[in-house]
C-alpha cells in the first residue's frame, strides 16, 4: 500500500467505528547532523524514521495517538482503542470540526531529493566553514550542520488528500576570536547547492573580530540595533502568542487587542508559509488546509489570531490555515522590510548597542509582555554613530509591546533564520528600537 | 519489545569494524490530559519505540537512530553511517572513553497505583477537581490551564564491552498556568513531576495545593507593596533554591560544557578545570545531584552509557568539589565516569546530564532565617529567570514574595527582582534551613535539543546584603 492509501485505509476504519472527524498523517523523515566543536567534527549523527499520527473525534471528543505500523490488524486495533479511549473523556465543548475538502495546492516547492545521500559531501561543507573561520584568524568554531527530507502525506474525512515533499539545510557556526570574543551566525536554504557555509561563516568571524575585549556593561536605556538572529527569537515569541490558543490560556499580550496597535505603525508580520520555494514553506496545515499569507500585526495594528478549522469555527470566522493538531501555530513568520540600511541605521544611533544574538527570552507575565532576554556574542557598542567597541554581562529587560512600539527604523534587508530557540522559520531584518531597558547582574 | 534487533544491530556494527559500540533499544508509552478554562482539550496515548547504535570509528564517533525495526533497513543505515563517519574522521575530534567496569541489571520503579490501572476518567475526574477548586475559591481566575501526563519507558541498553542494562521507568507530571486578575493581572506556570506510579500525583493533593496558590497570588494583587530596591537580606524559599542550583551550579558543572563540546549552543562554563577543590561560596552551601533519588523526576540507577549511577557532591562546605562527567569527558580529565550520560530518547546521543540536583538542608527551621532580618524580602516562587551562557549572570523575579521587617513577615512585594552574579549568590548564602522540597523542570541542551526531565530542589535559604533591582 501507498502512504497516501495507509493514510486513507486509517479514515475509513475510523469512519467504520463510529468517528464524525479523522486526521491521519503519516511522515517519513530522513535527518543528519554534523557536529563541530572546537573545530574538529565531535558527532555525525543520521536518523530515519515513519510516524504515523491519527487525530479523530466522535462526539466532541478529540482524540490522538500513533501507530508503530501500517498492518491492516494494527490500524484495526489501534482505532478501536482510540475509540474506547474517546468515549471515556468528557465532550470538549469547543471542538467544532476539521476542515471540508478537497483543496487544490500550489506546485511543491523546489526540494532536494538528493539530501539523505549528502552525508560526504555535507562534511566537505563543514570542513569549508571551519578553515575559512581558520584563515580569518578564529582560535575556535563550534555549531552544526543539519539536514531533513520529509516527505508528508495527508488523509482527512473531510475529503482531504494531500502531499508535500520538504527539504531543509541548516548550517550554525559559532566563531572565537582570542581576545574573549564570540560571533554567531546561521543560515539555510532547501537545497544543499543554495547554502551559504563560508559566507555564513565569515559573517560569525566578523561579529567576532568586532566584539574583541568587551568591557561590562551598564544597565541604563539605549537604542537597540537588534539584528536578524535575535530578533527572531522575539518574533517566536510574538508568534506563538498570536495563536488562539495562547490567548485563551494567557500565554498571550494580545488578548483583547485585535485590530488594536501593539507595535509601531512600520511593523508589519506576518505568517506566511505560502512563499514560492522560500526555506519555510509547505503547502498544508495539519488539517490540509492549503496554506495562505495572513498579517498577524499590519502596520502596528493587531489584526489577525492564528486558528485552525474549529477555533475559527468557534468566533464565527475562517480558518487562518494554522492548524497544528492540539492547538493553532505559526508556521512562517515574515517581517516586511524596512528602507533604512544597517549603516544609516548605526548613523542615527547616539547611545546604543547592536544585538547579534540572543538566548533564555523568558516572561515574567505574559499577559502584560514583561519579559527578559539575554544578549550573547558580539554586542557592539555605538556612540554618536559609530561602533566605537564592545560589552558583555547585560540583560534586555523590558517590555515586548513597549519595544514593538518604539521601532523607528528598519532594515531594508531580510534574513532567513532558523536556531536553537527559533523553531519556526522566520524572515526577517534588523530593527532599530528607541530607549530600551538594559540591566545587569549586580556584584 | 524485541531485543533480538538490540542484538543484531550491536553484532552488525561491530562487523563493519567499529571500535566500540553501543545501542540503546527503548519503547516509550505515554497518556496526556489536557483542561483549559474548565474545558477538557485533546486527549491522546502514544506508543513510541526505536533503536539508536553509537559507534566509534577511527576514533571519530558516530550515532544512527531509526523506528524502522527491521533488520535490512538498520543494516543498511549501519553501513551508510560507518561510511559517513569514516569520512569524517581526519577531522574528527579522537574520542577515547575512561576505562570502566561492565554492568550487567535489571531493574525497575515500583507502583503502588499502575499508571494503566489509573484510567482517562480519573485523570480527568483530578483535572475536573483541580479546576473546581478554582471556581469555587472566590478568585477572578481568568485563565486556568492544567495538564496531566504519564509515561514508561523500557530501555534496553547494549555495548561491546559486556554490558546489558534493563530498566523500566515510569514518569508522571501535573503542571498547571494560572492568571489571576484583581488589582493587576498575576500569572505563574509550575510542574511537579516524578518517577514512580500515579500515587505520586494523588499524594499532592493538587485540588487544595492549587486553591491556595490562587488565593496567594490574589493577595500578592491586592494586598503587594512595591519591592525595595538597592541591598538587602534575602530569604529565598525551596523553589527559588531549586532553580538556582539548577542553573548555576548543576549547569557550570556539566564537564561537556567546561571542556567546550556545547559552546554552539548550550553554551559553556564560567567553571574551569583547576577550579575543582578551590571556593566558590561559603561554608554552610553544600549542592548535590543524585539520580538514584526516590521518585526523582530525573531517577536512574544506570546511565546511558551503562554506568552505574551515584550521588555526586557537586559543592562541599562551599568548596568546588565535582563535576558532571560521561566516559569521554572523565577520560579527558584522567578520571572515571560519574554515570552522568543520558538521552532523552533513542533519536538522541547521551550527553552529560543533571538528574536530581539540590542544595543539602541545614539545620535551621524556615522562620529562624527571618529572625535576624531587620529589612529584607522573603521570595518563595518565581515565574521569570534566565541565566547567561556560562552561567555567571542570573536573574530571578519573584512571583509570591513578603517584605520582612524586624525578623516577621509583612506585606506581600510586587515581582522583586535579584539580579546576581554566581560568586555573589552563593558567597552571601549564611544560613540554610532545614524544609528541603523538590521542584520537577525540562532541562534543555545538546543538538538537536534535548528535554531532560529532572528534580531541582533544597531548603529556603538566607543571603545578606544582596541587591534587589528594579
Amino acid at each position: 500500500m501507498s502512504n497516501i492509501d495507509v493514510a486513507l485505509k486509517i479514515v475509513k476504519e475510523a469512519r467504520k467505528y463510529g468517528a464524525q472527524d479523522c486526521i491521519a498523517v503519516i511522515e517519513e523523515e530522513d535527518s543528519a547532523e554534523i557536529k563541530f566543536s572546537k573545530s574538529k567534527i565531535v558527532n555525525i549523527q543520521e536518523s530515519k524514521s515513519t510516524d504515523i499520527g491519527i487525530f479523530l473525534a466522535a462526539d466532541k471528543r478529540p482524540v490522538i495517538t500513533t501507530l508503530k505500523d501500517i498492518k491492516p490488524a494494527t490500524i484495526k486495533k489501534t482505532i478501536k482503542e482510540l475509540m474506547r479511549f474517546a468515549k471515556k473523556l468528557e465532550p470538549n465543548k469547543d471542538y467544532y470540526g476539521i476542515a471540508e475538502g478537497p483543496f487544490t495546492y500550489k506546485k511543491n516547492d523546489i526540494i532536494d531529493k538528493k539530501l539523505p545521500y549528502s552525508g560526504e559531501k555535507c562534511i566537505d561543507l563543514v570542513k569549508d566553514g571551519i578553515d575559512v573561520s581558520k584563515k580569518e584568524g578564529m582560535i575556535k568554531s563550534d555549531g552544526v550542520l543539519q539536514t531533513v527530507y520529509k516527505s508528508t502525506f495527508l488523509a482527512t474525512s473531510g475529503n482531504v488528500i494531500a502531499k508535500n515533499d520538504f527539504s531543509n539545510i541548516y548550517f550554525s557556526i559559532r566563531n572565537f576570536g582570542n581576545k574573549n570574543s564570540s560571533g554567531h551566525s546561521v543560515c539555510c536554504s532547501r537545497r544543499l547547492k543554495d547554502i551559504k557555509i563560508k559566507d555564513t561563516a565569515i559573517e560569525a568571524c566578523n561579529i567576532a573580530k568586532l566584539s574583541e575585549n568587551p568591557v561590562e556593561g551598564r544597565a541604563g536605556n539605549y537604542d537597540l540595533i537588534i539584528e536578524p538572529l535575535a530578533f527572531a527569537d522575539l518574533l517566536e515569541n510574538i508568534g506563538q502568542a498570536s495563536s488562539i490558543f495562547s490567548v485563551e490560556t494567557g500565554f498571550s499580550w494580545f488578548t483583547n487587542k485585535l485590530n488594536k496597535r501593539v507595535a509601531d505603525d512600520s511593523f508589519t508580520l506576518y505568517d506566511d508559509a505560502s512563499g514560492k520555494n522560500a526555506v519555510g514553506s509547505v503547502s498544508f496545515d495539519a488539517e490540509g488546509v492549503p496554506v495562505i499569507k495572513k498579517p498577524i500585526i499590519k502596520n502596528g495594528v493587531l489584526k489577525n489570531y492564528l486558528h485552525n478549522t474549529s477555533t475559527a469555527r468557534k468566533y464565527g470566522i475562517k480558518t487562518t490555515a494554522n492548524a497544528g493538531i492540539i492547538s493553532p501555530e505559526p508556521l512562517c513568520l515574515v517581517v516586511d522590510k524596512g528602507n533604512v540600511n544597517k549603516s544609516s541605521m548605526i548613523s542615527s544611533v547616539k547611545n546604543g548597542l547592536i544585538i547579534t544574538n540572543v538566548w533564555y527570552t523568558r516572561f515574567q507575565n505574559y499577559a502584560s509582555g514583561d519579559f527578559s532576554t539575554i544578549p550573547r556574542d558580539g554586542i557592539l557598542e555605538i556612540k554618536n554613530g559609530k561602533i566605537t567597541g564592545a560589552v558583555k554581562g547585560i540583560r534586555i529587560s523590558d517590555n515586548i509591546t513597549r519595544m514593538l512600539m518604539n521601532i523607528s527604523a528598519i532594515e531594508n534587508k531580510l534574513k532567513w533564520i532558523l536556531g536553537w530557540e527559533v523553531n519556526i522559520p522566520v524572515l526577517t531584518p534588523s530593527v532599530l528600537i528607541k530607549n530600551a531597558r538594559v540591566t545587569k547582574s549586580v556584584d | 519489545m524485541d531485543y533480538d534487533i538490540a542484538e543484531f544491530a550491536l553484532k552488525e556494527v561491530l562487523k563493519n569494524d567499529a571500535e566500540y559500540a553501543e545501542v540503546r533499544l527503548e519503547e516509550t508509552k505515554t497518556n496526556g490530559f489536557i483542561m483549559k478554562n474548565g474545558i477538557s482539550q485533546i486527549s491522546g496515548f502514544d506508543r513510541s519505540r526505536g533503536v539508536c547504535v553509537k559507534f566509534l570509528i577511527n576514533k571519530t564517533s558516530g550515532f544512527l537512530s531509526t523506528n524502522k525495526l527491521d533488520k535490512n533497513k538498520i543494516k543498511q543505515l549501519i553501513r551508510h553511517a560507518i561510511k559517513t563517519t569514516k569520512r569524517a574522521s581526519d577531522i574528527g575530534e579522537k574520542v577515547i572513553y575512561s576505562p570502566e567496569k561492565s554492568s550487567r541489571e535489571s531493574y525497575s520503579v515500583k507502583q503502588k497505583i499502575k499508571l494503566q490501572d489509573f484510567g482517562s476518567e480519573k485523570k480527568l475526574g483530578l483535572l475536573r477537581d483541580v479546576d473546581n477548586s478554582i471556581t469555587n475559591s472566590k478568585v477572578n481566575v481568568i485563565g486556568r490551564y492544567f495538564s496531566i501526563l504519564d509515561f514508561e519507558t523500557e530501555k534496553l541498553y547494549l555495548n561491546s564491552e559486556g554490558s546489558r542494562v534493563l530498566a523500566k521507568i515510569p514518569k508522571t507530571n501535573f503542571t498547571y498556568f494560572l492568571t489571576i486578575k484583581s488589582r493587576e493581572i498575576m500569572q505563574h506556570y509550575w510542574q511537579y513531576g516524578y518517577a514512580g506510579g500515579f500515587e505520586t500525583i494523588l499524594n499532592k493533593n493538587f485540588p487544595s495545593l492549587i486553591k491556595k496558590e490562587v488565593k496567594i497570588l490574589d493577595t500578592v494583587s491586592k494586598k503587594g507593596v512595591k519591592a525595595p530596591r538597592g541591598n538587602v537580606d534575602l530569604v529565598l524559599g525551596p523553589q527559588i533554591t531549586g532553580i538556582m542550583v539548577h542553573e548555576s551550579v548543576g549547569h557550570p558543572y556539566e564537564a561537556d560544557r567546561i571542556l567546550g563540546r556545547e559552546a554552539a549552543q548550550a553554551g559553556e562554563s564560567f567553571v574551569k578545570k583547576n577550579m575543582l577543590n578551590t571556593r566558590i561560596g561559603s561554608s554552610c552551601v553544600n549542592v548535590i545531584d543524585d539520580p538514584t533519588l526516590k521518585n526523582g523526576y530525573g531517577f536512574y540507577l544506570y546511565d546511558d552509557e551503562g554506568i552505574k549511577a551515584r550521588q555526586r557532591r557537586l559543592i562541599q562546605n562551599g568548596i568546588i568539589n565535582e563535576f558532571l562527567h560521561n566516559r569521554e569527558t572523565s577520560s579527558s580529565m584522567g578520571i572515571k565516569s560519574n554515570g552522568s550520560a543520558r538521552a532523552m530518547s533513542y533519536e538522541n546521543e547521551a550527553i552529560v546530564r543533571m538528574a536530581n540536583t539540590y542544595m543539602v538542608p541545614g539545620d535551621y527551621k524556615e522562620n529562624e532565617l527571618f529572625s535576624g532580618i531587620k529589612k529584607g524580602v522573603y521570595i518563595r516562587s518565581f515565574m521569570e529567570w534566565n541565566i547567561d551562557d556560562i552561567r555567571f549572570n542570573q536573574k530571578y523575579v519573584g512571583a509570591e514574595a513578603y517584605l520582612i521587617k524586624n525578623g516577621k513577615i509583612g506585606s506581600p512585594v510586587i515581582r522583586p527582582v535579584l539580579e546576581i552574579t554566581t560568586p555573589k549568590l552563593y558567597g552571601s548564602i549564611d544560613a540554610v534551613a532545614n524544609n528541603l522540597e523538590f521542584h520537577a523542570g525540562n532541562c534543555g541542551k545538546g543538538e538537536p535539543m534535548q528535554s531532560a526531565p529532572v528534580w531541582m530542589g533544597g531548603p529556603s535559604i538566607r543571603l545578606r546584603n544582596v541587591s534587589l533591582g528594579k
